[in-house]
């Protein structure tokens, strides 16, 4: 069988790296991300299921790779949830230029989520995932999955103005 | 009954099974608001797809090219390891006492093989004891090569302590014995010989700081040491029974 795990994961790139300036919305952190997250796939493989989405697996990696970092740069060591992390646009006090996660009102909508409802619409509206796989790449339980999407689905809704 | 945003949410996203799909279209049949809550999940979801969709995703060359070689190393990794799926040695039985080693890491090692230049040298044949390695010219290695079963520690002449670890077949049924070589000069020389019909050949030797006289050679050698032995086919290490008889079978 010819090994194509490389190749699969390389065409994700840009859905991880996508996924990545969602959460830290700078792309030099973003890249560092994308690229830890293909280490720990490469050294974990042999747990990927081919049975189950390549791209959810990577984005669970890509994730815990994320609240790993956010945990390291406390200083005060104290573990912080990560739904009470503060963005980390201001999370040195300082609101870091966006990268464009997408373009237009949409994206700015997008932009104004709180992190933790951004992440969901992301994996879902826009990565397509199924509800169980989005709680499990967030590991976070599928009714948390669905009212942060709601709120998020209202709030662009209400921006965008759409009746 | 009421029908959460959730739900009406879930039903915009296909995620409802046939029945409650159908209980919701049921209450939108009754209740044009919630058909329109319904709308505004859809529309929410395609003005987000769609502007992620239009918005082109670059991945610096970098990037990319960075990944592909860490998946090409896995994947070498990966085919060495199903040729010989046998071969590999669970090494962290091979060292004894345990614990000896949780030492902290020499930060550097001295030599290493294939960088140690005419340290390691073609061998002659010629020479009885085979050994020529500077410092493992000693006969009296060659003779505890020869008789000290692994596990065992010995002082030579010198003062120099000669440490038998493992023996192991190489992946060519050669007889090898992984030793550790503690020299009064305060460094420590990992090795492997195999034995060679006549004499001992040495074939990996590294050179480590000693990290606390007495106890074996630090860490980082030994991974080292670990990718010699896997890129060898090293066999899991004897049986202190198989050990003996071979031993007797050089006599």
């Amino acid at each position: 069988m010819p090994d194509t795990f490389t190749e699969d994961l390389v065409a994700l790139l840009p859905n991880l790296r996508r996924f990545a300036l969602s959460l830290c919305r700078r792309h030099d952190m973003a890249d560092d991300l994308v690229q830890i997250t293909a280490e720990r796939a490469f050294a974990a493989r042999d747990r990927f299921d081919p049975a189950t989405r390549l791209d959810a697996w990577l984005f669970r990696i890509l994730r815990n790779a994320w609240i790993d970092q956010t945990r390291r740069t406390k200083t005060q060591g104290t573990i912080v949830d990560i739904d009470d992390a503060p963005d980390a646009a201001t999370v040195d006090g300082t609101k870091i230029a966006e990268d464009a996660l997408m373009l237009g009102a949409a994206g700015a909508a997008m932009a104004d989520l709180p992190e933790d409802q951004r992440a969901v619409m992301l994996l879902i509206c826009v990565e397509e995932l199924s509800y169980k796989d989005a709680a499990e790449a967030l590991d976070i339980p599928v009714g948390t999955v669905m009212s942060r999407l709601a709120r998020a689905r209202l709030a662009v809704a209400e921006k965008l103005g759409i009746k | 009954m009421t029908i959460t945003d959730e739900k009406l949410m879930a039903y915009a996203d296909g995620e409802l099974n046939a029945a409650e799909a159908a209980e919701v279209e049921r209450a939108m049949a009754e209740d044009e608001a919630l058909a329109l809550r319904v709308t505004l999940f859809a529309g929410s979801r395609k003005a987000v797809r769609e502007a992620a969709m239009a918005t082109p995703l670059a991945v610096p060359e970098a990037l990319a090219e960075k990944v592909r070689a860490l998946g090409a190393a896995h994947a070498a990794g990966r085919a060495a390891a199903e040729k010989a799926p046998d071969k590999i040695v669970d090494l962290s039985a091979r060292r004894r006492p345990a614990g000896s080693w949780q030492l902290p890491l020499a930060a550097s090692i001295a030599l290493a093989i294939g960088a140690i230049g005419g340290w390691i040298v073609a061998h002659s044949s010629t020479t009885p004891a085979g050994l020529e390695i500077a410092a493992l010219g000693d006969p009296a290695i060659v003779e505890a090569l020869s008789t000290l079963p692994s596990g065992e520690r010995q002082v030579l002449d010198n003062g120099n302590q000669f440490a038998a670890i493992a023996s192991f077949e190489d992946g060519g049924g050669r007889f090898c014995r992984e030793f550790e070589y503690d020299q009064v000069s305060g460094t420590t020389l990992v090795a492997v010989a195999c034995h060679d019909q006549t004499h001992w050949d040495v074939r990996f030797a590294i050179a480590a700081p000693a990290a606390t006289p007495g106890l074996y050679a630090p860490a980082s050698s030994l991974e080292t040491l670990d990718a010699y032995l896997s890129a060898t086919g090293a066999g899991a290490p004897l049986s202190t029974a198989d050990e003996a008889a071979a031993l007797s079978a050089l006599q």
